[in-house]
């Protein structure tokens, strides 16, 4: 129903269905949008909780630069982005 | 923003600091800079505001933390409050830079030789120029010259001027010379004789021996009044005093006056322009766009008007400019009326030579040339004049 209506009224998914939307700016910093909590945070690895699923984000040195309900701005160098059940 | 509210950076130790970090996004607490430092240790900044909140959290979660670092104004204030003295000192420094700087600490009194420095400070003290004035109750300059000039009859000219803190009046006093008249009473003994040949006109001796009558013709360097009393010739016969009086002789001059009959003149034709222009610290800003001025010939008038705050003029203001058309124009005269004009300027001339005593008995024209334009006079005038000059008697001869 809702995928219907995004796509007959032509709006975007991660606002009508509230999936993931992420920006990154080369390997060094990573913008989410839409995620629940996170998860797990260490340096090598950062796992966020999304509606459905997850989203690991794995690399070295990995920080939050800045975090609120519902985005948050990671830093250091990123080596994978993978989603998983 | 931010650094008005402030910002704390922390270093955290707990078993789940995940879901204490979790909580506090929940709780709408803005998380910066989350980095870990080893495993159980977290550092991460949060706005001051939050701060607390955060803290709550964290002793539900048994996170303990520690402050590592402030920043923002409210830490900077506390700052200021701790060194109170010096935050009120700098302020109160320049007030007291400010009021002490605007009393008249010193008054300074040049020039005085003769005139007392005291005497001239009581007069300024009564203009209200006196140590400890506030300047700005300083009375006009213009008026404490003319104030104090009235009242110290010695000086020549008095002028005011503030440095600083520090007004300094130069006097200029009257050079003494003797008394005009002094010289009567007492002078030595003197003769009086002729500065010119004349014919004696009438005679005021009032003391000395005359020794010319009225209507006497008397040559140059001839005693006309001898101070010697008694028999001229033997100076023990009587008292030798300084003759003093007034003989006035009449004289005969012959000037010559010329005068051009051709004369240009420089005249207004009435037409003007008037234009304002600004000017700042005394330079005055061109106007690049002004039309230029339609008169072949013209003067201009300039006077400035300074802008005021109250009584205080600024240093800039505007020049309003009167650009006047003139025209030369030629004139020309009749000999006849040149030589009137001719006459009349050298009597004009004479009777400046003659001073207070002398009068013009009468005058005559001799002679009338033109030449090259011009005319040429020569004037007879027939004079009255004091011909007395004083000639010491010599004695012990």
């Amino acid at each position: 129903m809702r995928k219907w209506a995004s796509d007959f009224f032509d709006l975007p998914a991660d606002v009508t269905q509230e999936l993931p939307r992420v920006e990154m700016l080369g390997s060094s910093q990573c913008l989410v949008e839409n995620i629940r909590d996170v998860e797990r945070f260490e340096p090598q690895q950062l796992t966020l909780k999304l509606t459905q699923g997850r989203l690991s984000i794995r690399g070295q040195s990995l920080n939050i630069k800045t975090i609120t309900p519902g985005m948050i701005l990671i830093e250091g160098q990123i080596h994978s982005l993978s989603y998983e059940e | 923003m931010q650094s008005i509210y402030g910002k704390v950076e922390l270093v955290c130790k707990g078993e789940r600091l995940l879901d204490w970090i979790n909580q506090a996004v929940q709780a709408q607490i803005p998380l910066e800079h989350i980095r870990w430092e080893d495993s159980g240790t977290i550092r991460l900044t949060v706005p001051l505001p939050h701060f607390f909140r955060l803290y709550a959290l964290g002793r539900q979660s048994g996170v303990r933390m520690r402050m590592v670092r402030k920043e923002g104004a409210p830490f900077l204030w506390k700052q200021a409050k701790r060194r109170k003295f010096f935050f009120i000192g700098i302020p109160l420094f320049f007030l007291m830079l400010v009021t002490l700087s605007s009393f008249v600490w010193n008054v300074q009194i040049e020039g005085t030789e003769r005139i007392q420095a005291q005497h001239v400070q009581a007069l300024l003290k009564r203009e209200g120029v006196y140590r400890g004035q506030w300047k700005g109750n300083l009375p006009d300059r213009e008026q404490v010259q003319h104030q104090l000039l009235m009242q110290l009859p010695q000086a020549a000219w008095i002028g005011m001027r503030v440095e600083g803190t520090r007004v300094v009046v130069t006097v200029v006093e009257k050079k003494e010379v003797g008394r005009p008249g002094g010289d009567e009473v007492g002078a030595g003994p003197v003769h009086l004789v002729s500065t010119k040949n004349a014919l004696i006109y009438d005679m005021q001796v009032i003391r000395g021996n005359p020794q010319v009558e009225v209507n006497d013709v008397v040559k140059k360097g001839q005693i006309l009044v001898s101070g010697i009393y008694g028999n001229q010739s033997d100076p023990k016969s009587g008292k030798i005093v300084g003759a003093q009086g007034k003989v006035l002789g009449e004289v005969w001059y012959e000037s010559d006056v010329s005068l051009p009959l051709e004369r240009k003149r420089k005249v207004y034709t009435g037409a003007k322009v008037k234009r304002k222009r600004p000017y700042l610290f005394g330079w005055v800003i061109p106007n690049p766009w002004g039309e230029p001025v339609g008169f072949a010939k013209h003067e201009t008038k300039e006077r400035a008007y300074a802008m005021y705050v109250g009584k205080w003029p600024l240093p800039l203001g505007y020049i309003e400019e009167e650009i006047m058309e003139v025209e030369w124009v030629e004139e020309k005269w009749e000999p006849k009326q040149a030589i009137q004009l001719g006459r009349a300027r050298a009597s004009d001339e004479m009777r400046q030579k003659l001073g207070r005593d002398g009068r013009i008995l009468g005058e005559k024209v001799l002679h009338t040339r033109v030449e090259n334009g011009k005319v040429y006079l020569k004037v007879h005038f027939d004079v009255i004049e004091d011909i007395v000059k004083k000639q010491p008697i010599l004695q012990g001869e």
